[in-house]
């Protein structure tokens, strides 16, 4: 915040203006239809991983045990974009709601602010950056479908598959220790 | 030792030849143990190799099996306690990647099951920076191999548990038995060196202190989180030693001499949260069941409802062997909590026979100062109490409601009855409405033929009496009328026996 606690864009480095670039395209405070849209923690992170892995966010990732569909899995998630989007969040340009599934386990969604909807206009390039990875080949921003074995883009009545769920495995030699 | 990491990452962390040791806990206790290890031939003490696949065709003289086993070799074995063993893993990973992956595992009779191994080399991956030896790991990397560590001791254990067991996890976790899927586990790190950003962790803790390494937007708290998750905090012991606290384990940094003394405190704490995890998704199961309870009843007195009465005793059924099962857990739980409350005073005896002799337990005593596991102990204690007093309401819930439900089927089943009385009452009433009424027709269709039959009597009495001139004084209508009765009883008679004798004749067909 600035002296006359004003938000001061300027703290907002490249990849946390593509995340609130990101949130605005999925999510909207109430306005019209009377309700807040949040996008859920790990559909976000799905996105953000697929942004990763094609070279428009620079994040690491790494595989973590997230709750999916009400079951656990692994799934590739940037702890990287989880503190940008806390920051974002203490920020007020993004929005944070716990919700419970019907598992009675819970998952976070997120928002973006008014505030943060005007600091994005500030940085159509960015936008625009975001909107094109994220864009059907017919112009409109791809939704996205939740299914058992992973994530998919869908657009155009085609399906196109996020890999988030495909653990990376790393050489190693261990030696057993009983404990 | 290649890598399937699709990113080029930026690695900050690395711990040197770190110790991994994952926790969780199944229930088992005396029977499920004896047969474990009967599985395992654990008495013969040699070398056996596993897999989760199932002979199904008992009749046939082969067993095909996937190439994915696993090989365990057993070190120690002490029946009733714990049973040890080495397993080498051979289940197959992307794209060349070599892994040598020996774990040692301890499976107590409590349930409380421990996986360990020591990390001596490290794959490359594609990195900015780097250049330290192999025997560093970052914790990016670290990440994955503990992913690919998580995943392959499930797969491991899927081929060594019995059904039961099997059937309780899957209760408690899921689908955690299906491809992809996962059970909560808990993790710790013991590590005798850290490098971040190419310095000593030890000595930025002491110029910088632990709280600002561990900061908000630190690069060490987001790097320890990938392994960890979310940091909940980190201390610093008398001697140097770190131990950062996250919501899915331990990192410790410490000199080789007291590694012996961790392991045994630790694997104490991980214990505990091993069980607490377990209870925790326990719990969440108990609230699912609370909610589709809450949707039965509601449903069985919706006056809209439309399923048969009787899908709701099918449902109520299933709901009933999830909770026996869950219940089941109970004592198992208990037994499990008695073992290591066991454990804890024995760490404290030895604490106080320490004091007198030479040995200093100071890491001991320092831990159990900041965890106050005599509390701890006591929550999970009451948390297994609680969920077994709500699952025993939700017995009498479920057993309650199928009374209900046979109360409303008896009912359902008097109202078919009474309707069908009802029903053959009109029935008969119907055929002897239509009995009589065919009757009438009858006697209508002889009194028109007996009228014929007159109207041909006084045709023939007009020509009688207009040919030959012969009159009756009007007899000739008396004789016409009783003409018409006689033809029409006649005729009657006769149609009726025609009749009694085809049904007779039917009959004897029949």
């Amino acid at each position: 915040m600035g002296l006359l606690g004003v938000f001061m864009p300027s703290v907002l480095d490249d990849n946390k203006l593509k995340l609130l670039a990101l949130l605005s395209l999925y999510t909207k405070p109430a306005g019209d239809d009377e309700y807040d849209h949040y996008i859920k923690n790990y559909v976000l992170l799905c996105i953000i991983y697929d942004l990763i892995i094609r070279g428009v966010l620079d994040y690491d990732y790494s595989s973590r045990l997230i709750l999916w569909r009400g079951a656990y899995v692994f799934m590739n998630v940037s702890q990287e974009a989880l503190v940008d989007l806390d920051f974002l969040v203490e920020k007020g340009l993004l929005k944070k709601i716990k919700f419970s599934t019907q598992g009675h386990l819970y998952v976070v969604g997120y928002r973006v602010t008014e505030t943060g909807r005007e600091v994005i206009r500030g940085y159509p390039e960015k936008l625009e950056e975001v909107r094109k990875a994220l864009a059907c080949e017919c112009g409109e921003i791809m939704s996205i479908a939740i299914e058992e074995d992973g994530a998919y883009y869908v657009c155009c009545g085609e399906k196109k598959k996020i890999g988030c769920l495909s653990t990376e495995d790393v050489g190693y030699e261990a030696e057993p220790i009983i404990v | 030792m290649a890598s399937t990491i699709k990113d080029i990452l930026e690695e900050y962390t690395f711990l040197y030849e770190p110790l991994i040791i994952i926790s969780e806990w199944i229930p088992f206790g005396p029977n499920q143990f004896s047969h474990f290890c009967e599985a395992l031939s654990a008495y013969r003490r040699d070398e056996i190799f596993i897999t989760s696949e199932i002979d199904t065709n008992p009749e046939a003289p082969l067993f095909r099996v996937i190439p994915e086993f696993a090989c365990v070799r057993i070190s120690d074995y002490e029946e009733g306690k714990n049973v040890k063993f080495i397993s080498r893993i051979f289940y197959s990973e992307e794209g060349g990647v070599v892994q040598k992956e020996e774990i040692g595992v301890r499976v107590d009779e409590s349930g409380f099951i421990f996986y360990s191994c020591k990390l001596r080399k490290c794959g490359l991956a594609r990195t900015k920076g780097g250049g330290l030896p192999l025997s560093y790991a970052s914790l990016d990397r670290l990440a994955r191999i503990v992913t690919d560590l998580m995943e392959d001791t499930s797969t491991l254990m899927h081929s060594m548990l019995n059904s039961y067991q099997k059937r309780i996890l899957s209760v408690v976790y899921p689908r955690s038995h299906e491809e992809l899927y996962e059970r909560k586990k808990m993790l710790c790190m013991i590590t005798t060196k850290v490098i971040y950003k190419n310095k000593d962790l030890r000595e930025i803790v002491r110029s910088e202190g632990l709280e600002k390494v561990l900061g908000k937007y630190s690069d060490f708290r987001k790097e320890v989180q990938q392994v960890l998750g979310y940091v909940t905090g980190g201390i610093v012991l008398a001697n140097g030693d770190i131990i950062i606290r996250g919501k899915d384990g331990l990192l410790v940094v410490t000199d080789e001499k007291n590694i012996g003394e961790y392991i045994d405190i630790v694997k104490i704490i991980i214990s505990l949260l091993a069980i607490e995890a377990f209870y925790i998704h326990l719990f969440s199961r108990v609230w699912i069941i609370w909610d589709t309870l809450g949707h039965i009843r509601s449903e069985i007195f919706s006056p809209n409802s439309r399923n048969p009465i009787d899908i709701y005793r099918v449902k109520l059924s299933t709901i009933l062997a999830d909770t026996v099962i869950l219940w089941d857990v109970d004592h198992l739980a208990r037994f499990a909590m008695k073992h290591l409350n066991r454990q804890i005073e024995k760490l404290k005896e030895a604490i106080k026979s320490g004091e007198k002799g030479n040995q200093d337990y100071s890491i001991t005593r320092a831990i159990l100062k900041i965890v106050n596991v005599d509390e701890v102990l006591e929550v999970i204690t009451s948390k297994i109490e609680a969920t077994k007093s709500v699952l025993e309401a939700f017995r009498m819930d479920i057993n309650g409601l199928t009374s209900l439900i046979n109360t409303f089927m008896e009912r359902e089943m008097r109202e078919i009855r009474k309707a069908m009385w009802k029903s053959i009452d009109k029935q008969t009433r119907m055929m002897q409405i239509e009995k009589a009424e065919k009757e009438r027709l009858e006697l209508i269709e002889f009194l028109s033929a007996g009228l014929l039959v007159a109207e041909i009597l006084s045709l023939l009495f007009a020509w009688i009496e207009t040919s030959f001139g012969m009159t009756f004084g009007g007899w000739e209508y008396l004789f016409s009328i009783i003409a018409i009765f006689i033809l029409a009883l006649l005729l009657r008679a006769i149609i009726r026996k025609i009749s009694i004798e085809e049904t007779i004749e039917e009959s004897q067909l029949e």
